[in-house]
């Protein structure tokens, strides 16, 4: 491990310092400083721990770490973060400004370290899916701006062998509504991603999330229901193998009435992977009418593999409708016995069941696509 | 020889004595009724035969077209021409039903050596069979049983039945819980299924079943053991005077 150096300060050390016109790399370090030796840390990374990550850093970048398509259409603007001027400037700024960099300084690191960024301004119902796809070590942060009653298909797809950031950064205006498709069916060496969806009134969010756990590989999501009426459904399915280290960590947080969240999530752990979900819910003064819903099923398969499930709510409050679910559990053996007694073996049941339940939480676009990988790796 | 033959079976479930002593032989073309009064053991036959873990024969012996039942696995049963129709039937959520039908033809053909049905065979012969018995092409969408009434689980079973045809079926309790429509679609199904090379154990706590399927020989089940057979008028002097009778 030739890129391997003491940890933080000389990564810290090594990254461009110079300041960006999107992004002040003094106000950034100074906040990694502070979080990197804070205790905090050591809670929001309790099972990862982020010591690695800061120091992936340090190896060498892709010139292409990411490919965008879809593009090319007349309700979508594209501008890299360096031809940023006037009110583009400012939105890019505000985004970036509005991240806890407490709770994410993987989400600084990532600024300070990525030479630029994709701003994408949709301003009507697209036709086309935006495709984000990352290919290579590095990280290119992409802010996407949805106007007022637009709408927009995403497909997020991350195939880098190599260490990468991925931070997507979504603003969906009044009414608007986005569908995004993540999937990342890879086992890269280490990743870690950070999607944040700010919805204003009345927009709604469908995010479906499909990871087959990578040799050490962390997820954050984080939806803020900022607008009176917003909704967000998210449903995820993943499975971890061999040794695979997968953290998925989802925030909600109901800031206006009438706001609504769904997640469900069904996971399988299997040889001796580890698979940790963290599914948070935070209901604001003020929100009141909120109603959210979370569940997280999990299999875990082998007696070496480890999964670890914790929902949390935090709610300021009375008037809520709020609940919330996490089981890890075995393959049903009346289901088991039910299908050999159809005549399928035991491998071949086991499978069925397994690919059943992970199809509970799989649709869209991508669906043959994952369910596929998922086949692939169950079999 | 016989389809089925039961000897002196002694089966215990979880450390308990169940079947003390069974005796039962099921010849290809003929349907046998199993009447009994609850906890006799009825359950515990069907789920022996099939193979379920935890139904340990301690004594005697069952074999099925001469073969020793209890060195085979659940799926070589079946794979044999052995079929339950459950009691319960178990939903899978996830896995649609036209998949699990599928898969469960396409292992049995593929154990005894036969040729797979096409995709569109298939589905047309699926198709034909779920019309027989009354059950909306969406059944054949959803999930295995999933948010299917208690009726409709049993004809699911049924139409298991029709698209395996096995050489023996055991409908564990198939007429409980159906509504007298249901009942006579079900019945109907397993006299169509019904053929000189095939057999038939039906267990039931009702005589009701018996209206619509003609069995060959009735036999009565109380605690672990058949204690009286006969024709199918048994059946009815059972329904008038009960299982005291019997067993007094």
């Amino acid at each position: 491990m030739g890129h391997r150096v003491s940890y933080p300060q000389v990564v810290l050390e090594r990254l461009p310092a110079a300041d960006k016109p999107w992004f002040s790399a003094k106000a950034g370090l100074g906040r990694l400083n502070t979080v990197l030796a804070s205790k905090s840390i050591r809670e929001t990374w309790k099972y990862t721990p982020i010591k690695s990550f800061v120091e992936g850093f340090a190896a060498p970048k892709s010139a292409t770490p990411l490919v965008a398509s879809g593009l090319d259409q007349p309700e979508i603007e594209a501008i890299q973060f360096a031809a940023l001027e006037g009110p583009d400037l400012d939105l890019v700024r505000r985004c970036l400004e509005s991240v806890d960099g407490v709770r994410y300084p993987m989400a600084d690191l990532t600024m300070l370290d990525a030479p630029g960024g994709l701003l994408v301004k949709v301003t009507g119902r697209a036709q086309a899916p935006l495709t984000l796809r990352t290919i290579g070590a590095g990280s290119h942060p992409v802010i996407i701006d949805v106007a007022p009653e637009a709408s927009l298909n995403i497909v997020e797809e991350s195939e880098a062998q190599d260490f990468n950031t991925q931070f997507v950064y979504v603003r969906v205006g009044a009414g608007a509504r986005v569908d995004h498709v993540r999937c990342a069916l890879q086992v890269p060496a280490m990743q870690w991603s950070l999607l944040m969806a700010e919805l204003d009134s009345d927009s709604a969010y469908e995010l479906q999330q499909y990871q087959v756990g990578g040799h050490r590989r962390r997820t954050d999501c984080h939806f803020m229901l900022a607008g009176q009426g917003a909704r967000a459904d998210i449903t995820g399915a993943f499975l971890t193998e061999d040794s695979c280290h997968l953290d998925q960590q989802v925030i909600v947080e109901h800031k206006a009435p009438n706001t609504v969240s769904r997640q469900k999530f069904h996971g399988i752990a299997t040889g001796k992977s580890r698979a940790v979900f963290n599914g948070r819910i935070h209901i604001h003064h003020g929100a009141d009418g909120s109603d959210a819903l979370l569940t997280n099923r999990n299999l875990s398969l082998n007696p070496g593999a480890e999964i670890n499930t914790k929902p949390e709510l935090e709610i300021y409050t009375d008037d809520v409708r709020c609940a919330h679910g996490a089981t890890v559990g075995q393959l049903s053996e009346d289901s088991l016995f039910y299908l050999r007694s159809r005549g399928m073996n035991d491998a071949a049941a086991r499978a069925i069941l397994c690919n059943g339940f992970l199809r509970e939480c799989i649709s869209g676009p991508m669906a043959e696509k994952v369910t596929e990988r998922f086949t692939a790796a169950l079999l | 020889m016989s389809l089925l033959e039961v000897v002196d079976l002694h089966v215990t479930v979880a450390d308990q004595q169940i079947l003390k002593g069974l005796n039962l032989r099921i010849n290809s073309g003929e349907v046998h009724a199993l009447m009994g009064p609850n906890g006799s053991g009825k359950s515990t036959l069907a789920n022996v035969l099939a193979g379920r873990p935890g139904f340990v024969i301690t004594r005697g012996s069952v074999r099925f077209d001469g073969e020793n039942l209890a060195e085979l696995k659940p799926e070589e049963r079946a794979q044999r021409g052995l079929f339950l129709a459950f009691q319960y039937p178990v939903e899978i959520p996830g896995v649609s039903n036209m998949e699990f039908l599928k898969a469960s033809l396409d292992s049995l053909h593929a154990a005894r050596g036969q040729d797979l049905l096409s995709t569109m065979e298939f589905v047309k012969a699926v198709r034909r069979i779920a019309e027989e018995l009354d059950l909306a092409e969406e059944f054949l969408k959803r999930g295995v049983n999933e948010g299917f009434s208690g009726g409709e689980k049993k004809r699911n079973e049924i139409l298991q039945l029709l698209l395996l045809q096995p050489r023996l079926a055991v409908l564990d309790e198939t007429d409980s819980g159906l509504d007298i429509d249901a009942l006579q679609v079900v019945a109907a199904g397993i006299n169509r299924y019904r053929a000189a090379d095939n057999g038939v154990l039906i267990i039931t706590h009702y005589q009701r079943l018996l209206n619509y399927i003609v069995p060959d020989v009735v036999h009565v089940l109380t605690d672990g053991q058949i204690v009286k057979s006969g024709g199918k008028e048994l059946a009815l002097d059972l329904d008038e005077k009960g299982y005291g009778w019997v067993t007094a």
